[in-house]
């Protein structure tokens, strides 16, 4: 009669909420888990909830994927389940004694159940692939849970990889062909799949934190997003190199998933369908802006391309000889140290009596940041005196913004440009300078970057520092020795703009007091010329040979010389 | 017509600005005053003058140019007059547009009433330009205007020195530390933020992001 009703029981139709186990115990009555587990539903039909480790995380759904649990491509416990299930059942039933408070792992009832784990280790149970010892029960399907993978299958993947896969001094872990790996088979390896893709980051973050290099090879992989998604979850895993030969990608748009990954330096992709495209190599390294290295090369030449073909740059200053360089350096400190502190009377003595300024503020095209709306008032009135000339207003009033001689200037800078700051900073040698000279006068433009801060107004409202970035061009005639000043300055044109963070203004190339062994000391335009003369290289080759020579021209040609030999054909000049 | 504009450009002819001074609508009273009123009629027939021969006709720039200017062009200066030709060839397509344009005479010490009349200008010029089909980056171009001797006509001027620097910087590295071979000044390319307009944008977008 037992084995009737167990057989009866065995055909009972099962509601999907149900349990294994339930629905094969005689003794016990059909109760909807949610109700007696008291934590909502408890595992799905594959596992085993009674049989759960204590270290199991609590909260986990059983059923949050359906289809998972009707169908399952590597489910191969369905026969083994039912067995499993008899068999243990047999053995058990007495010791749950119908009660499944218990279900859930961890907590309630935990003592009792160490003693099934004990037991388990003997037997194989369903959990048990590939004979791996007491690794716990197998979480059903590849962790979809929707919580997360389990910790049986983490520490599956991990018992695997730390074997077989992963290389600790290269920090690399080679993940390639896992659909064949018979032992990851439970967990449906598939890296496409965004829960495997969950559990292996998670598998990494847990037990691989020093990854820094992932082989995919030959994984199948025709989408990067369950990458991308896992990657960004798991974002204390930073891995900077990977390879994704051999695998199925072929939409260009795939390599904007890889664009969050900031720390990405390395890429593979070879043996794609997607490097076959034209367009591939430059719109990966335009997109993935970290990118050093694609498919083995250098990322320079391709970005390169995507630059304009613009004449070899310098950040630093330009100055016609060693000495304009002193005196403007001089200048520029001593100018730079007085507003810094305020004082315009001392400042007066640095300007010629007929001195013109004119300031313009490029306004208009910046809106300004949150921070820094205490400096609307300031703006408004500095946009009233900016004598841009194509503006309606200076077409009314053509002069405003011109000040004429030593006073009106510095009475604008006391009442107007310089007076509404606590205080402000000029960081001379961040400044890039251009000199040039023209029948003994020097036109010298300096790029730089000033922070300020404005004073308390009546409310006590906040004064953030702000950045601005200015250009302001001096004409300045020398003045004869023994005076304070080097020069004195004859125009004076000040135009301001929005801070620029990405301008790399010259960090060490700045104008400096003592004389420096910059390159425009050794190398300037005319020796630069005989150099060309000497070498007939053409402009870009002798870019390079003065870069190599570190600036000096000297030193170049004498490279040039030992190296002639080596010299492609096409480095010359016609 | 590419000769006329030849002809013209060789010689930054203000008749233009001496035609709009007979309309001059706003009288200022200064004399000082009204140098700077007609030095900014001449400047901004200069800008226009200048960026458009740059923009689109680019083998005629040479002639505003005289054995003597220095021209430098962020940080680099070209080396000889016969340079200046292959210099502005080898720049690519560009397209400028001027947002500030400021400008003011440079006074002559001791000089005669026509230098006074004619003075050397210093010009300002802020604005974005855009290479081929890039977003528009900064720059800024500072010119000093100075009469040519040699020509006969009194609103004859030719640039004496063109200093040009780039606000952002398509070419440099844009931080140091991306880029594992980077040669200080060009040979690493990198990319430049972006232009005025959008990166003011984001900028102050950002910031409310951040503080909301």
């Amino acid at each position: 009669i037992g084995f009737c009703l167990n057989r009866s029981f065995f055909r009972v139709r099962r509601h999907p909420d149900e349990t294994t186990l339930q629905s094969f115990d005689p003794h016990m009555t059909y109760q909807p888990p949610g109700k007696v587990l008291g934590r909502g539903r408890r595992g799905g039909r594959h596992s085993v909830t009674p049989y759960t480790r204590g270290g199991r995380r609590g909260g986990r759904g059983g059923y949050s994927n359906h289809d998972d649990r009707w169908a399952d491509n590597n489910d191969t416990t369905v026969g083994g389940l039912y067995s499993d299930t008899f068999r243990n059942r047999g053995g058990r039933s007495s010791d749950r004694g119908g009660r499944w408070e218990r279900g859930g792992g961890g907590g309630l009832g935990g003592g009792r159940w160490e003693r099934g784990s004990g037991d388990r280790g003997g037997r194989r149970g369903r959990g048990d692939r590939g004979g791996r010892g007491d690794r716990g029960r197998d979480r059903g399907r590849g962790g979809r849970t929707g919580r997360g993978p389990g910790a049986a299958q983490i520490s599956l993947v991990k018992l695997y990889l730390q074997g077989a896969r992963w290389k600790e001094d290269a920090k690399m872990m080679d993940c390639s062909n896992l659909s064949a790996v018979e032992e990851l088979q439970s967990t449906n390896p598939n890296f496409n799949n965004a829960h495997f893709c969950n559990l292996m980051l998670a598998v990494f973050a847990e037990h691989f934190p020093l990854i820094s290099s992932l082989n995919l090879n030959a994984n199948s992989i025709t989408t990067l997003d369950p990458l991308r998604r896992a990657l960004l979850q798991h974002d204390d895993v930073k891995i900077t190199a990977l390879s994704l030969e051999h695998n199925k990608i072929g939409d260009l748009t795939e390599i904007d998933n890889l664009k969050e990954i900031t720390s990405l330096t390395e890429l593979i992709m070879k043996n794609n369908p997607i490097a076959d495209h034209a367009e591939y190599h430059p719109r990966t390294v335009k997109r993935l802006k970290s990118l050093n290295l694609l498919d083995g090369t250098n990322v320079t030449a391709w970005r390169k391309q995507l630059l304009p073909n613009l004449p070899a740059p310098k950040a630093q200053s330009y100055f016609s000889d060693q000495g304009q360089q002193t005196l403007v350096g001089n200048f520029l400190r001593m100018y730079y140290a007085l507003i810094d502190k305020g004082d315009f009377d001392t400042l007066s003595e640095a300007y010629d009596p007929k001195v013109t300024f004119s300031f313009t503020l490029v306004d208009g095209i910046w809106k300004l940041a949150h921070h820094e709306q205490a400096t609307h008032e300031y703006h408004e009135l500095l946009r009233k005196k900016s004598h841009n000339i194509t503006t309606p207003l200076l077409i009314q009033h053509p002069c405003i913004g011109v000040h004429h001689g030593k006073m009106a200037v510095l009475d604008f800078f006391k009442k107007l440009l310089y007076s509404k700051f606590s205080s402000t900073e000029h960081v001379i040698d961040n400044f890039v300078c251009d000199a040039t000279t023209f029948g003994g006068i020097m036109c010298v433009t300096v790029h730089g970057k000033w922070k300020f801060q404005l004073e308390k107004d009546k409310h006590g409202g906040r004064t953030a520092t702000i950045e601005r970035c200015f250009a302001r061009t001096f004409i300045m005639k020398e003045n004869p020795p023994q005076t304070g000043w080097p020069c004195r300055v004859m125009n004076d044109q000040l135009v301001i703009r929005r801070i620029q963070d990405d301008v790399v203004f010259g960090q060490s190339q700045a104008p400096q007091q003592a004389p420096t062994t910059t390159t425009t000391t050794t190398s300037s335009p005319d020796m630069q010329a005989q150099l060309q003369q000497a070498t007939r290289l053409n402009n870009d080759f002798l870019a390079k040979l003065l870069q190599e020579a570190g600036g000096d021209c000297k030193k170049a040609y004498d490279m040039f010389l030992q190296a002639k030999a080596t010299i492609p054909a096409h480095a010359f000049l016609p | 017509q590419q000769s006329k504009q030849a002809t013209r450009t060789r010689t930054i002819v203000m008749s233009a600005a001496a035609a709009a001074l007979a309309g001059i609508k706003v009288k200022v009273a200064d004399p000082r005053d009204q140098i700077v009123q007609r030095v900014a009629l001449s400047a901004e027939t200069f800008r226009d003058l200048f960026y458009m021969t740059l923009d689109q006709y680019r083998d005629e720039v040479r002639h505003f140019f005289k054995e003597t200017s220095a021209v430098v062009w962020n940080g680099a200066r070209v080396a000889s007059f016969q340079n200046i030709q292959k210099f502005f060839k080898a720049l690519p397509a560009t397209k400028h547009d001027v947002v500030v344009i400021d400008a003011q005479p440079i006074a002559v010490p001791n000089g005669n009433a026509q230098q006074e009349q004619q003075p050397a200008i210093l010009v300002s010029v802020s604005g974005t330009v855009k290479y081929g089909t890039r977003k528009p980056d900064g720059f800024h171009h500072t010119f000093v205007l100075e009469r040519d001797p040699q020509s006969n006509d009194i609103n004859a001027y030719y640039i004496a020195s063109g200093v040009f620097r780039s606000t952002t910087l398509p070419h440099f590295a844009k931080k140091h530390h991306h880029h594992s071979n980077n040669n200080s000044s060009s040979s690493s390319g990198g990319h430049g933020g972006g232009h005025h307009h959008n990166h003011n944008n984001s900028g102050g977008k950002h910031h409310s992001r951040r503080n909301r």
